[in-house]
């Protein structure tokens, strides 16, 4: 005959060991579960890092220039067609902040402050140079 | 606990009464059990208290956050190369490499025929050959594509393994060869930064962020490429300098190689023109002779030079490429790029003040730039009159195409001399440099190149809204000893906008032939010329730099000189 103490203490025991068998299945799992998700984490990076190669090796210039031309209608940039805001002409038909307006072709405009280049005589000295300093530029045909 | 099992034992019966000797060993064992009773209590206690604490009193409930380990990362042999644009230059990617146990291979010959079968490329003899060794450990193949790493793992043969290693991949492949150079199978780097930058990839995995920007690469490697195809030329080189930081934003050498598979190219397109090879730079380095002068004060733009018959030293004869056999204003020598202008303007200076200038601009030792490949110039010695001339315009000193670069970035930036680099630099990050000539000579000087281009001999440089600078140079190549006038090596160097320089460019042919459309002109004003200014006409239209009209009130900018002769 069992004292209903014992009976209580073998009841409580058990439950304990039952609880106990039971949690560390559920933490094993969850180790597993874990440890499989690291993994597939280190597979994606690499899968990543991969892609990240693929990715730079499908953007060659070379490539995407070639596919550009094939499938797009577009041309190179020319200096011409870039403005900044400053170039646009203002609200009220007012003149731009700046002369060059980006269709306007900027070759025709004479280039720098480079007054002139005055071709010295053959037999001339250091002291027998002309004194003269043109204010703007010489007829191309002097220099060339 | 004690005091009950006293009073036990005295109310036992009479007759258990013990007397004497047998009453003392009954005492002594009845303290012992008290002593051992009382120090097992006391161990239960603390048990039972420390237990009531650790889970009721201190972590008495669950916790609320789970503690997570380290998120796993995983980790390359070598660390990544990326542009300064953040796009991956060099990366290395994981493989499998196949290797035996010899003795845990039952039937080599078996085993022979079925790798050679599986894998295309090795060879069955030597396969067997090594199979049957006596070793332990030996490669089959190396980084197995996953395609072959399956079909060998189909064959079932015991004694095959696979060990995971990586591979140096270079997505851009020959486009960036010469500047990130290239690793071994081991993964050690053999050239470029791959080899400058060895240790720190290895022990980093942070990436390298380098200088370069690859689509300005891509650019300059096409117009380059092109030029060369043009011109029949046996190789060339570019270079395109940051002039605000000396960054190297592109560096292309041809011809070149895939860094991918490099055993498969020879040394010649290994060989990285602008480090390692030097070349007399001809007429380029008249810039360096103008400012060495202007600077020192032995001359100045009013000066004039005659030039109207070829000097005679020695057994040498200096002489003009196009001879106008007059006196020549110090503008005009630079302009028309005059030979025997340039020997008398540094004859007046000097042999030291040359010299002094030259080695302050790094020119006489071995540049400094983040890579393995670098060549040291060579330098006349002794240093006699007859190369103060020859250097003042370019021969007889042979330099690398990036001393020449840096050095004309000096010229055009105000004159502080900063060592080039292929590492991009942190926002506002500028070693202090150090000062080669004044604000002023600076100024003199990019309004010289600026007249080369509008109208000495880079004319086709000259591209409408961005004033560009800059000076060809045209020098037959020696070999042995002898000048060749077939075998010229064409350069143009310039900078742009010249005002105020955000890029020096060069541009450099190797042997480049003339034809049709260059009437037969192989000199940089034909050949290297045009490509440079299609080069500047593209860097100003990735980096959207907007044209400027000239002749526009703001755009009169001091920097430009009055180039006037008195």
């Amino acid at each position: 005959m069992i004292r209903p103490a014992t009976a209580f203490w073998i009841v409580l025991a058990g439950c304990a060991g039952f609880g106990l068998y039971h949690l560390k299945h559920e933490v094993q799992a969850l180790e597993d579960q874990l440890f499989r998700v690291n993994r597939s984490i280190l597979a994606e990076q690499e899968a990543i890092h991969v892609l990240h190669a693929e990715w730079s090796y499908m953007n060659q210039p070379a490539r995407l220039q070639a596919l550009a031309a094939r499938h797009l209608d577009l041309q190179p940039t020319k200096p011409s067609q870039l403005g900044t805001l400053a170039t646009l002409p203002r609200p009220g038909g007012e003149a731009p902040l700046v002369a060059s307006a980006p269709g306007r072709p900027v070759a025709a405009a004479p280039a720098v402050r480079v007054t002139s280049v005055v071709q010295l005589p053959p037999r001339a000295a250091t002291s027998a140079l002309p004194a003269e300093v043109a204010q703007h530029r010489l007829p191309s045909s002097k220099v060339d | 606990m004690a005091t009950r099992l006293s009073d036990v034992l005295r109310s036992l019966p009479a007759r258990l009464r013990l007397e004497g000797t047998a009453k003392q060993s009954m005492d002594i064992a009845r303290h012992r059990l008290v002593v051992g009773g009382v120090l097992f209590a006391v161990g239960f206690a603390v048990v039972g208290l420390r237990l009531i604490d650790v889970t009721v009193l201190k972590e008495g409930h669950e916790p609320r956050i789970g503690q997570s380990r380290r998120i796993p990362q995983i980790e390359h042999e070598r660390a990544n190369i990326v542009d300064r644009n953040g796009v991956l230059l060099a990366t290395s990617l994981a493989t499998a490499s196949l290797y035996a146990n010899p003795k845990l291979i039952l039937d080599p010959a078996d085993a022979a025929a079925k790798l050679a079968q599986a894998l295309p490329g090795l060879d069955q003899k030597t396969t067997l050959q090594r199979l049957s060794s006596e070793r332990s450990f030996i490669w089959i193949k190396r980084s197995l594509t996953p395609r072959q790493e399956f079909a060998v793992n189909r064959l079932g043969i015991p004694g095959l393994f696979f060990q995971r290693e990586e591979r140096r991949v270079y997505p851009f492949g020959a486009l960036t060869a010469h500047l990130l150079g290239f690793t071994d199978i081991d993964n050690r780097g053999l050239a470029g930064a791959e080899e400058y930058f060895d240790e720190r990839l290895k022990q980093s995995n942070e990436p390298l962020q380098l200088s370069i920007d690859v689509r300005l690469q891509h650019e300059v490697h096409q117009e380059l490429a092109g030029v060369i195809d043009e011109f029949h030329a046996i190789g060339g080189a570019a270079l395109v300098l940051d002039v605000a930081t000396n960054e190297v934003l592109a560096m292309v050498s041809l011809p070149d190689f895939d860094p991918n598979n490099p055993g498969a190219t020879d040394s010649d397109a290994r060989f990285n023109r602008l480090t390692l090879g030097t070349y007399e730079p001809g007429s380029t380095f008249k810039l360096f002779n103008v400012a060495a002068a202007l600077d020192s004060g032995t001359t100045t733009l009013q000066g004039s030079y005659d030039a109207s018959k070829p000097i005679q030293i020695a057994r040498f004869s200096i002489s003009d490429y196009e001879p106008k056999k007059r006196w020549l204003s110090v503008p005009e020598i630079i302009m028309y790029s005059s030979n025997i202008g340039s020997a008398k303007m540094a004859l007046d200076m000097g042999r030291d003040r040359q010299r002094d200038f030259l080695s302050r601009l790094g020119m006489l030792k071995a540049a400094s730039i983040e890579l393995p490949e670098i060549a040291s110039p060579q330098v006349p010695s002794p240093w006699r009159d007859i190369n103060v001339m020859t250097v003042a315009f370019g021969h007889g000193i042979a330099v690398t195409p990036l001393q020449l670069v840096v050095g004309v970035s000096a010229l055009v930036n105000g004159g502080v001399l900063r060592p080039a680099t292929i590492v991009k630099r942190a926002n506002g990050e500028l070693p202090a440099g150090e000062r080669v000539i004044s604000t002023r000579t600076s100024e003199q000087v990019r309004g010289l190149m600026r007249l080369v281009v509008e109208r000495g001999t880079a004319k086709f440089a000259n591209v409408p809204g961005y004033f560009v600078g800059g000076k060809t140079g045209t020098a037959e190549k020696n070999v042995k000893g002898r000048y060749h006038r077939d075998m010229r090596v064409s350069s143009f160097v310039g900078a742009f906008p010249i005002n105020a320089p955000q890029f020096v460019v060069y541009l450099m042919l190797d042997e480049p032939k003339g034809n049709k459309s260059t009437y037969g002109f192989a000199t940089a004003g034909w050949v290297a010329v045009p490509a440079a200014g299609r080069l500047i006409n593209q860097i100003a239209a990735l980096y959207g730099i907007p044209p400027v009209d000239p002749t526009s009130v703001e755009f009169r900018d001091p920097a430009l000189i009055n180039v006037a002769v008195r």
